[in-house]
């Protein structure tokens, strides 16, 4: 081999090494931006996840807040009755709300199953303002809260036979 | 020739390195999609029970009225209603989503499947309002009639059948109507018509002569499943029993007759659950919630009762009311005294369930008339 042959020969091994050196940085440089990238998709729908489930949080909180008023105002324990006909629509009894926050609270945990984390106050508008709370269970820590109002009428024979004042029922709900 | 065989072997090394790094993230990326998959199909079924809770609940209020829910993409699927220990619980089979409720009596087939459930709310009388109960069916149930039962059967057909549709026959409920329940009047078995393996048959001997323990089921109910064949039995002392399918013949299902507690002589909710009922431990079970209900109502108007009383003590009131409401013992009694004896029987009732949940019955017929006279004498009344 003439001498020049052998130093060409290490220029080419040097080049080469040198060569396959560029192709492995290339080779890690790709798969560490393919992780990064991985890894903004990954922070991105952890985000979005987080955002959807704060909105679901609050769906669910407003259809628990239907679901607790609608109970509430057709509840057989506070509703105006008509003899053996269907009850009064959207009216309440007083001689029997009156005393049914004691039997929602000897009976806590029957009607913690019917109502939840909520507070249900009945505020009677016309004659005589007066506010009565029958049902209370705040819990200890809350990120939410959602009061719903409803209109209605209130019966008081206690007064006079077909006595009505009217008022609203305002049932705040917990999350 | 070294850098030949380097050559190759880096080529080759390339080809194997890509394959398993290719491997490795297709991998990782199933993984995801597999585990996606199983969140979204737990998330479809908790939202299918959240609304399925929401409707149920506003049907329940909606007292003597139907809805119906489509079910669309959830038709083959089998929606399970159960009653245990006073606790009524309901979703979809094979989903982990369900609904526990302790409070509301709910009367189910413990499986329903269709492309609608029916959902029919009516209130429980005792004498006052206790509670409404719902009836849940399905377009694929079908309901058959034998015998008057006292115009049960006809009371029954009229209800389900959805009125809003003038074409429908009295005979028979129009099962394109999306609120009629499929219910159909026979004068005998032959009269049932199978159209399809799907359907699940109910059928209820109003006058308590047709079906027997042991009994021959009826030939083209033989290609039914069992637990799609069912019946139930009224008796003339407001009883019943209930049966199901086993091969050829009629299994009874309770040992004793099954009392019916209520006294309400049109629409009776309490009759009305036992022929939605498949068997009577649901039918127990959830009765027991409106005996529990009982209890809890009664306690209210024990309350309302001490308020009038007080009202008519005032000296400007008609002592004759007083009377009615806490005073003198005529052979009527009073409501107060009527009412205290009809809540002492609630309670044992609520923790027994035995005969004093009939007993009850007749508290509740004094209370009624009591009332009556409460309205004549005072234009006031308990309920």
């Amino acid at each position: 081999m003439k001498p020049g042959q052998n130093k060409h020969r290490k220029h080419l091994n040097v080049l080469s090494g040198r060569s396959a050196q560029i192709h492995l940085s290339e080779t890690v440089a790709v798969i560490f931006i393919f992780f990064v990238l991985i890894l903004f998709g990954a922070i991105f729908y952890y985000k979005f996840q987080e955002v959807s489930f704060k909105e679901k949080q609050q769906e669910l909180l407003a259809s628990r807040a239907i679901d607790t008023t609608t109970k509430m105002l057709f509840l057989p324990e506070v509703s105006c009755t008509k003899q053996e006909s269907e009850a009064e629509p959207n009216c309440f009894d007083m001689m029997k709300a009156r005393h049914v926050a004691e039997l929602f609270k000897e009976f806590n945990q029957t009607y913690f199953e019917l109502f939840s984390y909520a507070k249900i106050t009945i505020n009677q508008t016309y004659p005589e303002p007066f506010e009565l709370v029958v049902y209370n269970q705040e819990p200890g820590k809350w990120a939410n809260k959602k009061p719903t109002f409803f209109v209605v009428a209130l019966k008081d024979e206690q007064k006079s036979p077909g006595y009505y004042g009217y008022g609203q029922v305002k049932v705040e709900v917990y999350s | 020739m070294k850098t030949n065989r380097a050559g190759q072997i880096e080529v080759t090394f390339n080809w194997v390195y890509v394959l398993i790094a290719g491997a490795v993230i297709l991998l990782f990326f199933v993984g995801i999609i597999a585990r996606q998959k199983v969140i979204s199909e737990g998330n479809l079924a908790a939202d299918v029970v959240r609304i399925m809770e929401s409707i149920i609940t506003g049907a329940q209020v909606s007292e003597k009225t139907k809805s119906s829910i489509p079910l669309g993409g959830l038709s083959e699927q089998t929606f399970y209603f159960s009653c245990e220990e006073g606790v009524s619980e309901y979703g979809v089979v094979g989903l982990p989503a369900r609904v526990q409720n302790s409070l509301d009596p709910i009367f189910a087939s413990k499986k329903l499947q269709g492309s609608r459930l029916i959902l029919w709310s009516l209130p429980y009388f005792l004498p006052f309002k206790i509670t409404d109960f719902l009836m849940v069916t399905s377009d694929f149930n079908h309901y058959y009639f034998l015998g008057e039962g006292q115009g049960l059967s006809q009371e029954f057909i009229e209800g389900a059948v959805d009125s809003s549709n003038s074409g429908n026959s009295g005979n028979s409920g129009n099962s394109d109507n999306k609120l009629s329940i499929n219910t159909q009047k026979i004068n005998s078995f032959s009269e049932i018509e199978v159209k399809s393996t799907k359907v699940k048959v109910r059928i209820v001997d109003a006058d308590g002569s047709q079906i027997q323990a042991g009994s021959r089921i009826p030939e083209q109910l033989l290609v039914l499943e069992n637990e799609d064949v069912t019946a139930v039995s009224f008796t003339a002392n407001k009883e019943a029993n209930f049966f199901v399918k086993e091969g050829p013949f009629w299994k009874k299902l309770n040992q004793q007759p099954v009392p019916i507690v209520s006294k309400a002589d049109h629409r009776d909710a309490a009759l009305y659950g036992a022929i939605f009922a498949d068997d009577p431990e649901n039918y127990l079970c959830n009765m027991q919630k409106a005996y529990q209900r009982i209890r809890l109502i009664a306690e209210i108007y024990e309350q309302k009762i001490t308020e009038l009383e007080q009202f008519y003590q005032n000296p400007r009131e008609s002592a004759n009311c007083l009377g009615f409401v806490s005073g003198f013992a005529a052979s009527e009694g009073n409501v107060q005294d009527t009412l205290l004896l009809y809540r002492t029987r609630a309670r044992a009732c609520s923790l027994l369930a035995d005969s004093s949940c009939v007993e009850i019955v007749e508290m509740a017929e004094r209370l009624k008339h009591l009332n009556g006279r409460l309205f004549e004498e005072c234009s006031i009344t308990l309920y």
